[in-house]
């Protein structure tokens, strides 16, 4: 759990520092779209520290377009 | 550093782009599942792949031809109106953070599976989410100049392993034609029409960079580039299926499992470890080109002044997608090979012809 946190943190770093600058020039409607990346952000971090095996992005997909392909390469896959 | 918007390129400078795009993860990444799927006749499914990329352009080419200073965002506004326009560009960012996250994936996958295996992936994926976010920063006039060596020195790999793989081929492993009928054919059919053959679309938020006295020459380059690439992808598949025979369906990465093959005399050996560098680097370059389109459409959607203030976040859940998303390497093969192709057509493809269809019809009624 420590070197997970440890890679969020140098990862972090090394995106968002270089950035710093334009945060303090931005308009507080740009803070605000900024800040809605927090939601996503601290969820997708919690799930990696933890470790946990909870929603993802590919989920969306998977329970969506996914049933579709799978019907799809199911009847390509069907033999003859 | 320049601005997003005031950032051109030459149509040379797109070819450039493009071809990184269109064969920079696909090289090392495609034959592998398309022999899989297709066996020996996955030759015919990658040329058919490759013929219907060429037809996908005309729609992107209309829609530039129409709306040649708009990004994406706002040609899908022209077109359906903002409610509608903000429904379909949703999906658009959702399925572009998806591709990032996947390529960022695949290079930690490639890494650990035959360079560094001992290593955790997390120093692949955050190495590459971390330096594709600087490209970007830097700009697209930069991704160009610097995409130009790096895409050389792929070619070159690419190249040398072809060569010296040519006394290790066997072309009778390419029989029998049709051994399972047509259905494997279009397995593999479907997987590359959207990997990487349907992903061109994504392309058409590069365009409005090319400056305008380059543009009338765009439509050239986006072409022979898709028949380059297919010529390409068709060429690697032939190398690998005739030199690993039945066993290239089951290697992943075969294209390196091919360099492995490859020695000159008793004192070259290891050749793969300069190749696997070379391939991977067109992984890269096709990650930087998808950020860079994603930060950028984003921006657009959002109508934020300063373009490049969402990246790091964009980029960071990115990375954080790529640590969390897969429990096991088969999963992420699934994803790939079998949803990936379909989120393609309907998020990707289906927007943006209907744009092209109902932009063709309001002008001939004299609406548009």
């Amino acid at each position: 759990m420590v070197e997970r946190m440890i890679v969020l943190i140098v990862t972090g770093f090394a995106l968002f520092v270089p950035s710093a600058a334009r945060l303090k020039r931005s308009t507080p409607r740009e803070r605000w779209m900024l800040a809605a990346f927090a939601a996503p952000i601290i969820y997708l971090g919690l799930m990696y520290v933890a470790d946990a095996d909870w929603v993802n992005l590919h989920d969306l997909a998977h329970e969506s377009i996914g049933r579709m392909a799978r019907l799809l390469v199911r009847w390509l896959e069907r033999p003859r | 550093m320049k601005a997003f918007e005031t950032q051109t390129i030459s149509a040379g400078q797109l070819g450039i782009l493009y071809v990184s795009y269109m064969v920079g993860s696909s090289m090392i990444n495609v034959p592998n599942p398309m022999i899989q799927f297709g066996g020996s006749m996955a030759w015919l499914s990658i040329a058919a792949s490759a013929l219907a990329g060429m037809l996908l352009l005309v729609p992107v080419l209309y829609l530039f031809r129409c709306y040649p200073d708009d990004v994406y965002t706002v040609c899908l506004n022209r077109v359906y109106g903002r409610w509608l326009a903000g429904v379909l560009t949703v999906p658009f960012l959702l399925m572009l953070l998806l591709m990032f996250s996947y390529i960022a994936l695949d290079i930690g996958e490639f890494f650990t599976n035959t360079m560094m295996v001992e290593t955790p992936m997390y120093v692949f994926n955050a190495l590459t989410v971390v330096i594709a976010a600087y490209a970007v920063r830097a700009g697209i006039e930069v991704m160009a100049r610097m995409f130009f060596p790096l895409m050389g020195s792929m070619m070159l790999a690419v190249a040398l392993i072809f060569i010296l793989a040519i006394p290790l081929a066997r072309p009778e492993t390419l029989l029998p034609l049709f051994p399972e009928g047509v259905k494997p054919v279009l397995r593999a059919f479907y997987f590359s029409s959207g990997f990487p053959f349907g992903e061109l679309v994504l392309f058409s938020a590069i365009l409005p960079f090319v400056r305008k006295e380059s543009r009338r020459h765009a439509g050239k380059w986006l072409y022979g580039i898709t028949a380059l690439s297919g010529f390409l992808l068709l060429a690697v598949i032939l190398i690998t299926q005739m030199t690993l025979g039945p066993m290239a369906g089951d290697r992943r990465f075969s294209l390196y499992a091919v360099a492995r093959l490859i020695k000159i005399g008793d004192f070259m050996i290891g050749l793969e470890a300069i190749v696997g560098i070379a391939l991977i680097a067109g992984c890269f370059m096709k990650a930087a080109i998808v950020l860079y389109i994603l930060n950028y459409t984003a921006s657009r959607f959002l109508n934020l002044d300063d373009d490049k203030l969402l990246l790091p976040a964009i980029a960071f859940t990115a990375f954080l997608m790529t640590m969390t998303m897969f429990r096991s390497e088969a999963e992420f093969q699934f994803a790939v090979t079998v949803v990936w192709p379909l989120v393609v057509m309907i998020v990707g493809i289906l927007p943006l012809t209907l744009a092209a269809l109902v932009t063709l019809v309001k002008r001939s009624l004299g609406k548009g």
